[in-house]
């Protein structure tokens, strides 16, 4: 990072209904043309797949995403980039379960992902198996973990109290165990401290259907051109890949 | 204040031949890590021994912060001990890195190719270099840094404890640490081979302690490995200034 010289952000995305009848992920970047609101509180982005197999997905990663971008909205800067982030997070969790009700807790739901960029360096919370990822010097680094029944196996792994075998053998790994609309939030993968940019990276905000349909190399090779050119060739990527039920997909795209 | 955490696991092989140790004593701590060389028999001994006798000559000083010329002699001592233990057949070896802590001030040793990684404000800031056939290849320009993880001579490690010789170690300058967080992780290759720096700096913006940044990193291991994956161990030390 070159020091004493502000870096300059820019941003792009995709979205698509791939081959779905409906779409339900949902996004939002805030204004990058407003250089007070970027210098007071930097740039926000937000990611989020409301889960197909429960009901009202789209509802649920909409009310998520508006709840966030209402948030940052409403702050006129910010000073605890860390506690401001995991507070908006909550705000939102809240705001879910208000909506969906006591008999609606837990039978919809969505994924999040939130990044805030602010004096060069990142910040993000996550719930759920979107993912965000660092491109740095051609290789794509994943910041999450995905909130899985998997993570939970292999956390029994770690410790000792099951075998690393035994922990990849269930078929129930993907089940999310984490997710916007299950009432209190079981797990959230944040940074507690900041993590400082360095010029020429991408930061990549996206949804299972994206990274489920490129491999990490394919994503590295795109993420090596410009924001504009890495969202379009996303995009095309995908397109040509022409997966049979291909999934709602959706990525935000920021370099520095 | 300074906190440590460390783990070790066989991995996929059968014996686990790595040794690990770390003391935490007010504003002082001492961690070593060793691997015991595979090819030569006896590595977990010889890993053993070297810990042991490190920590012996920690001890020795008063457990202050030892001086080069003192980090030295501890790693002369503890090449005779894994030495005095070999027999016909088993010319056990292993490699060895510790590190030494008092108040704002560390210093490190290493031989071989267990690593010793310093990290500081979000930055890598310093990572010793392996004493490796990869290490050269890298040294003369064949490869760069990045395709040591892949480099067919991996195992081939060219500076370790154990011989008749004696070893030179690479011994640090005695380095100020600045306020704020200091974390350090010590790190044999089975460990290093599946966790990239980028993820260690990662996984460390996220850990509140030493013990939940070796298990967000432990998590990155064991999804990359394949079942047979060689011993892994890591010690990490956080020093809160």
């Amino acid at each position: 990072m070159e020091s004493g010289k502000k870096m300059r952000i820019t941003a792009a995305q995709v979205c698509d209904v791939g081959k779905r009848p409906t779409q339900e992920d949902s996004w939002c970047i805030s204004d990058i043309s407003d250089t007070e609101k970027l210098e007071a509180c930097g740039l926000f982005a937000v990611v989020a797949d409301g889960m197909g197999g429960l009901a009202s997905g789209d509802l649920v990663s909409a009310c998520v995403v508006n709840s966030l971008a209402a948030s940052f909205e409403a702050k006129e800067s910010i000073d605890s980039p860390v506690d401001d982030l995991y507070d908006m997070l909550q705000q939102c969790s809240s705001n879910v379960n208000e909506m969906l009700g006591p008999d609606g807790v837990k039978q919809s739901g969505s994924t999040v992902i939130v990044a805030l960029v602010h004096k060069d360096m990142l910040y993000w919370a996550a719930v759920g198996d979107s993912h965000i990822c660092l491109y740095r010097n051609g290789v794509l680094t994943l910041l999450n973990q995905e909130h899985n029944y998997g993570l939970e196996l292999d956390r029994c792994a770690v410790s000792g109290k099951i075998s690393f075998d035994d922990a990849q053998l269930s078929i129930h790994r993907k089940e999310l165990v984490s997710y916007m609309g299950m009432g209190e939030l079981k797990h959230i993968d944040r940074n507690i401290r900041p993590f400082p940019l360095h010029s020429g990276d991408k930061v990549i905000l996206m949804t299972d259907g994206v990274y489920t349909t490129l491999s990490d190399a394919e994503l590295a090779a795109v993420l090596n051109k410009n924001v504009y050119d890495a969202a379009e060739l996303l995009q095309a990527g995908i397109y040509e890949k022409d997966v049979a039920h291909q999934d709602n997909y959706t990525a935000i795209i920021l370099g520095v | 204040m300074i906190s440590a955490a460390y783990y070790s696991s066989r991995g996929g092989l059968e014996i686990n031949e790595d040794f690990v140790h770390a003391t935490v004593n007010g504003n002082k701590c001492c961690a070593v890590v060793a691997d015991g060389l595979g090819a030569y028999g006896g590595g977990e001994q010889a890993s053993r021994e070297a810990v042991r006798a490190i920590f012996s000559g920690y001890r020795g000083y008063n457990a202050s912060l030892p001086d080069p010329g003192q980090i030295g002699v501890m790693f002369q001592l503890a090449n005779a001990g894994v030495y005095a233990i070999q027999c016909p057949g088993c010319e056990m070896k292993t490699t060895a890195a510790a590190l030494f802590i008092e108040g704002d001030r560390a210093c490190w040793a290493h031989v071989g190719d267990t690593r010793i990684y310093h990290f500081y404000g979000g930055e890598l800031i310093s990572q010793t270099v392996d004493h490796s056939l990869p290490q050269l290849a890298v040294d003369i320009g064949k490869i760069d840094a990045n395709g040591i993880r892949f480099h067919k001579g991996r195992n081939q490690v060219l500076m370790a404890l154990g011989t008749k010789e004696g070893v030179q170690p690479e011994i640090s300058e005695t380095t100020p640490l600045h306020g704020g967080l200091n974390a350090f992780l010590i790190c044999t290759d089975g460990f290093w081979e599946y966790v990239y720096e980028t993820e260690m700096l990662v996984d460390l913006c996220k850990s509140e302690n030493p013990k939940q940044w070796l298990e967000f990193m432990r998590l990155r291991l064991q999804q990359r490995a394949n079942g047979s994956n060689d011993n892994n161990t890591a010690a990490a030390v956080f020093v809160q200034l």
